[in-house]
């Protein structure tokens, strides 16, 4: 685990480097899910086989959070830095939301509470073809404002989805404010009224991901809703939990005091 | 046409395991049959409609050939956003199918009708657009769509439509109008039941010496557009049929292409659903006649038409 401690400090620093070169928003939404990213992609909880689609699956359903995800195929060696460089440029497919013709995205996503739905109906199908691999969606605590979620978490318990994991990127900001005040209802409650395992973690925390992820693939029945309570611009101590750095870019200057602050 | 549908799904079921119907909680009865027989190839998604229709877009990911089967209104209107981004944009072979298209459902009100889902689902790239007129086009056409593997919505109508195609045989294929009747005065372009109310008028007409030709476009898209150049090119007066928005749907395309070519002459008429919300229309009879889509009101068009 020291490991991926070092490679999400190396995924930080990419994601703010694209953030600053691309002029690109939603940094501080990227920052969040960074440790969360980590453990899917370079724990050994996983195997993605992503040209092929036929082992387990990510699904970034905040696809605002595209720079990070686009910094951990690059280390995954999906992507080469030469392409991850030109996001946000003209005429790269690495826009700021990601979309299928990026190796390793095997959903277009942007628009938030589609994700989810989408990770049900490839569980459902592997399900039919009695296939046993996991499928994880990341959704954010914003996004479980648009009610396609819950129409995905009713049908996900009904269908018995057990495969399907649904992580929450519970930073507790959204555009314009506090997310437990803009949106009703206490969050763990909720998932587990609509029929599914639920766990509530420090999603910072790489140790508390990875036991939690494990614990999600032994379900048998349910599907599992992980509560990662983070930190928005988790990190780099004058972005956190300060909601300015969901539209702002940071400077040249900044960056090089980010370069210290994780690169060291 | 309802019945039908289910039946033909059934039938190729048996040989394409692949297909899975996905339903908004309608259709009990239905599809009994479908469910016993194939009880893994089928699954009630609930009154969750835009679920529904992403659940269908993974599924295609997964390999499958899945349907969304719910009322027309529900199934493009609240679905728009998921056909867009999860189907078309994606380009994953769904069929997203509508039943009580157009004004099948006119009694039940604005709520159930829909003469706006053309127009809205034309703009969508990647999507082919198909309507039967009756249930022998929709056998015919059906087995095309599932193997053409393209995004598709299907609007289908509601049950007990009178045919199109009695005893002469259908072989529509997609991509092309059908031309249904030889004639040479006026050419009626139309597509979906309503194309009954004008066959049931060609004994009238040529009593007033008027030979129609009919064309059945049953693929509004992708368009045929050399086939529209054609019948411009030999039709000078054009009556176009639709139960559907004055806007949006094929009279918008022939004016378009029309248009598209200068030294076009042609009179194009059009009736259609008009551009308001039906209220106290009754049955789809009553409906038809106080939006001029009846038989009469078709037949007056057809005479000013010709004698312009
Ligand atoms: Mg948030």
């Amino acid at each position: 685990m020291k490991n991926i401690t070092k490679i999400s400090n190396q995924i930080r620093f990419q994601t703010c480097k694209l953030s600053h070169q691309a002029k690109a928003a939603h940094l501080g939404s990227a920052l969040s899910c960074v440790d969360i990213l980590t453990v899917i992609f370079f724990s050994d909880l996983f195997k993605f086989d992503i040209r092929k689609n036929s082992l387990d699956k990510f699904i970034l359903s905040k696809g605002h959070a595209a720079a990070a995800l686009y910094s951990c195929l690059a280390f995954k060696k999906f992507i080469s830095f030469k392409k991850l460089n030109e996001y946000g440029k003209n005429n790269s497919v690495l826009e700021e939301h990601p979309n299928k013709k990026i190796n390793g995205v095997i959903c277009s996503t942007g628009s938030l509470g589609h994700g989810l739905s989408f990770g049900c109906g490839i569980t459902l199908g592997e399900k039919i073809k009695n296939l046993k691999n996991k499928n994880v969606v990341l959704l954010s605590d914003g996004e479980c404002n648009e009610g396609s979620i819950w129409e995905a978490a009713g049908f996900a318990s009904s269908k018995k989805l057990n495969n399907l994991i649904a992580l929450i990127d519970f930073n507790n900001w959204q555009a314009t404010g506090r997310s437990k005040e803009i949106f009703g209802g206490e969050m763990k409650k909720k998932w587990q009224a609509f029929g599914w395992n639920v766990m509530d973690i420090n999603g910072n925390n790489t140790k508390q991901i990875y036991n939690a992820l494990k614990k999600a693939k032994k379900s048998k029945k349910k599907p599992t809703a992980i509560i990662c309570n983070t930190i928005k611009g988790k990190g780099i101590k004058f972005m956190e939990d300060n909601n300015n750095w969901h539209y702002r870019v940071p400077t040249k200057n900044e960056l090089k005091v980010i370069e210290k602050i994780l690169m060291q | 046409m309802r019945n039908t549908f289910a039946k033909i799904l059934s039938k190729l079921t048996k040989k394409n395991n692949k297909i899975i119907l996905l339903s908004g909680d309608i259709g009990n009865k239905l599809f009994d049959n479908f469910k016993k027989d194939h009880p893994n190839n089928f699954y009630n998604c609930g009154v969750a409609e835009s679920n529904m229709t992403t659940v269908a877009a993974g599924l295609a990911f997964s390999g499958f050939q899945p349907i969304t089967y719910t009322i027309t209104s529900f199934n493009t209107l609240k679905t728009i956003e998921q056909i867009k981004l999860d189907i078309c944009y994606q380009d994953l072979p769904v069929i997203i199918v509508g039943v009580g298209s157009g004004l099948g459902y006119s009694n039940l009100g604005t709520t159930h009708h829909s003469i706006e889902d053309i127009g809205l689902l034309s703009n969508i790239p990647n999507l082919n657009i198909i309507v039967p007129t009756d249930k022998q086009e929709l056998e015919i056409l059906f087995p095309q769509i599932l193997k053409s593997k393209k995004p598709t919505f299907l609007r289908l109508g509601k049950k007990n439509e009178k045919p199109v195609y009695d005893s002469n045989k259908c072989n529509s294929k997609i991509g092309k109008a059908t031309q249904i009747l030889r004639g040479k005065n006026v050419c009626i372009l139309g597509y979906g039941n309503i194309l009954r109310n004008c066959i049931d008028l060609i004994s009238q007409l040529k009593k007033n010496k008027i030979n129609p030709s009919i064309y059945n476009f049953h693929t509004l898209k992708p368009i045929n557009k050399p086939q529209i150049i054609k019948i411009l090119e030999k039709y000078r007066k054009i009556l176009v049929v639709e139960e559907h928005n004055k806007f949006g749907g094929l009279f918008n395309r022939v004016s378009e292409i029309k248009t598209s070519k200068q030294n076009f002459k042609n009179i194009i008429i059009s009736v259609n659903a008009g551009d308001k919300f039906i209220i106290g229309g009754g049955d789809l009879k009553n409906t038809q006649k106080k939006l001029g889509l009846d038989k009469n009101s078709i037949l007056k068009k057809i005479k000013l038409l010709n004698s312009l």
